[in-house]
């Protein structure tokens, strides 16, 4: 009995066992808090780095083989629910009069660039396997919860109707009117085309360039790109900001004819660089990948089924990686509050040598005093731990309120999430990570308080009544 | 009268360096129920020694140590433990009262010492009320709640001596009791002593170099180097200080 007693009452008489308590708790509250913090960024990081990409992409380094051929061999998996032909080709868009900016050294250079991906697609297998049609329809609306919609044909919105077409030209469209592409609505806000002379229905012109295949004796020679375009909808993602940023979608038979080949010709291929696959709910991505790559690489060698992790596993593996070091970092920051513990305790066995000679003339037991300091050291390790839970889980839930108030006040934000296309700080509570945290700080408290509780235990107590 | 403590040629050395210190040389003496014993000798002769020795509390390197039929000397440390708690109390010079604790706590403290919780739990109307009775009746029932700090030194060494009674003890072994305190409160003290001893007929041996409260005792044990010179009462000026 007496060793509760007494650890309380040391624990309660001396000043630097609430610092110690307070250093536990703010190593627990910041595992906590950062912990859940970067759990939600690296789910929400997958989730935009994922974004748009397909469950399995299959890619063909030079767009020269069928769509329909390499197409049926991929239906015959079982495990595929729908795939669509895509055309993805870098240049540059600009309006054809304006200055186009190859070197840009503006504020927000990678906002302003002209630098674009070209993504030719078919509309109607494209929204079998990515949420096109959900982001057009969004395109459509003055903001995200404008219910009203503009009239807008899905299976082929790279065309103008003809309300459109009167409301753009007034009465007069153009005689030859070019084919419409599709644009990301958070870089090509409406402030943004009128600044620059665009607006919808405006002439754009793509220009790029496509190497030809030339003896090996031979220079290389690029063939240019040249493609005029009409700005015909918006598309906005829910947050897909790099993609919204940097893809351009038009019709894949438009842009075929500058690989050469075009609908029109005899021999006509429908070539692709890339298969979208979006495969059933619940189907192993590896798997298949192997089941596929398999099948399909044996009559078409030049081809390579990969999974979207894969696709984005240097920027995945990255944000682990930083994950991981923040975890360690944070539990250095653990392992230095239980040396506080350690020092705390140490101290306490010091000045109370006296009380442990007094201890044993009483009757106690080496046992009694190592358990009288151990408690004292579980006691904090409880308490902190405890205490930096309530407090990181109060900081989790009200992070967003906290982070209003602190750019308000001081302009101090604790997370820049808009520059990863986020709209709140993300957290992510994971309990097997809350109670690691909890279980280690607390069996860290006790090994800590164990060396001093072991050293008072050890002590003569004829030494320690003579200890001045 | 009874024996409640004997030693028997109790030897203790110290190992300085590589050289033994010799500080007790063979100790044979007892302690009778109800005895008041001094233990007197110059500083150096080993009487806090033979003290912490006889009290269990360091171990000696021969010799053997009784209490009543037991030889405590050959039991297991456990064994002492209980030993010391239940027969034997300690009063020190300077009180080693417990800081953080209340007059009250203090006393309680030893008879929380050998009670599981729940057992505490169950008792500790009782534990307290004697607790009370004992500061009580040695004329500090107003300062039970006082901190060991907010207390005079007489007040201190009460407290002392009520946490040594509160175990029902048979023998209380004091080292230098009035040793700290002025003559006054040192002459309360023994009246303390004495009457405790008078009234509940515990034993004292205690360890003293003033030789009015020597004198006062009904045996002196003198040591010198480590040795016993003689048991004797003798007269007050014949004490070797």
């Amino acid at each position: 009995m007496y060793k509760y007693f007494l650890a309380l009452k040391y624990l309660l008489s001396r000043w630097i066992n609430l610092l110690c308590v307070f250093g536990i708790s703010v190593a627990v509250w910041a595992l906590v808090v950062f912990g859940a913090v970067f759990s939600g960024f690296v789910r929400d990081a997958r989730d935009l780095t994922r974004g748009p990409a397909a469950d399995l992409s299959l890619m063909v380094g030079k767009p020269s083989l069928s769509f329909e051929e390499v197409d049926a061999l991929i239906h015959e998996d079982p495990a595929v629910q729908a795939t669509a032909p895509r055309l993805a080709w870098p240049g540059m868009l600009h309006t054809g009069r304006s200055q186009v900016a190859t070197v840009n050294t503006r504020e927000k250079a990678a906002e302003r660039s002209d630098f674009v991906k070209i993504l030719g697609i078919d509309p109607v297998l494209e929204y079998g396997v990515s949420g096109l049609a959900g982001w057009l329809t969004q395109g459509m609306r003055e903001s995200p919860d404008d219910s009203e919609k503009d009239s807008l044909d899905l299976e082929d919105p790279f065309r103008f109707d003809e309300k459109t077409l009167q409301k753009l030209f007034r009465g007069k469209p153009p005689m030859a009117l070019e084919d419409g592409i599709l644009m990301g609505s958070r870089r090509y806000n409406i402030e943004r085309m009128r600044i620059s002379g665009l607006s919808m229905g405006s002439r754009v012109v793509f220009t790029s360039g496509r190497k030809l295949e030339t003896a090996e004796d031979q220079d290389t020679e690029v063939a240019p790109i040249k493609l005029a375009f009409r700005t015909a909808h918006l598309f906005r993602t829910p947050n897909f900001r790099v993609h919204e940023r940097s893809v351009i979608y038009v019709d894949i038979d438009v842009l075929r004819p500058a690989f050469g080949q075009d609908p029109e010709d005899e021999g006509f291929q429908d070539i692709f660089n890339e298969i979208a696959i979006k495969l059933k709910p619940g189907a192993d991505l590896d798997k298949v990948k192997d089941r596929l790559n398999a099948r399909v690489r044996k009559q078409f060698p030049t081809t390579k089924v990969f999974t979207w992790e894969e696709r984005k596993q240097e920027f995945l593996a990255a944000i682990n990686q930083e994950q991981s070091m923040i975890r360690i970092i944070l539990f250095v920051l653990m392992v230095v509050a239980c040396f506080l513990i350690f020092a705390t305790m140490h101290m306490m066995v010091t000045e109370k040598t006296k009380d442990i000679g007094v201890l044993s003339a009483l009757g106690a037991t080496q046992g009694g005093i190592l358990w009288v300091f151990m408690t004292c050291g579980m006691a904090i390790g409880l308490v902190g731990t405890l205490w930096g839970l309530l407090w990181g889980l109060v900081w989790i839930a009200s992070r967003n309120f906290i982070d209003q108030t602190l750019t308000q006040q001081f302009g101090v934000q604790l997370f820049p999430y808009e520059i990863f296309g986020l709209t709140e700080i993300p957290a992510q509570i994971e309990p097997t990570w809350l109670i690691t945290v909890c279980l280690g700080t607390f069996l860290s408290a006790v090994l800590f308080s164990a060396f001093p509780a072991l050293r008072a235990a050890r002590m003569e107590p004829v030494q320690t009544l003579r200890y001045e | 009268m009874t024996e409640i403590l004997r030693a028997q040629g109790i030897e203790k050395s110290y190992r300085i360096g590589k050289q033994d210190i010799r500080v007790l040389r063979g100790i044979d003496m007892s302690v009778m129920e109800g005895e008041i014993v001094a233990l007197c000798g110059s500083s150096g002769a080993g009487k806090s020694t033979l003290l912490h020795v006889l009290g269990l509390l360091d171990p000696p390197s021969g010799g053997k140590v009784w209490y009543r039929d037991v030889c405590a000397t050959d039991i297991s440390p456990a064994r002492q433990t209980r030993l010391r708690h239940d027969l034997v109390g300690f009063v020190f010079q300077f009180y080693h009262l417990i800081a953080e604790l209340s007059a009250l706590e203090n006393v309680m403290l030893g008879e929380m010492m050998l009670r599981s919780l729940p057992d505490y739990m169950r008792h500790r109307k009782q534990i307290k009320a004697r607790a009370v009775d004992l500061l009580a009746s040695i004329g500090l029932g107003d300062r039970l709640k006082n901190r060991p700090s907010q207390l005079s030194g007489g007040e201190r060494q009460r407290v002392a001596i009520a946490r040594a009674l509160v175990s029902d003890p048979q023998v209380i072994l004091a080292d230098e009791p009035t040793g700290n305190l002025d003559s006054q409160t040192a002459e309360e003290i023994l009246e303390l002593i004495w009457k405790i001893n008078e009234e509940q007929n515990i034993a004292f041996l205690i360890v003293t170099h003033d030789q009015n409260v020597a004198s006062r005792t009904d045996r002196i044990i003198r040591l010198k180097d480590g040795l016993v010179l003689g048991h004797s009462q003798l007269e007050a000026e014949e004490i070797p200080l």
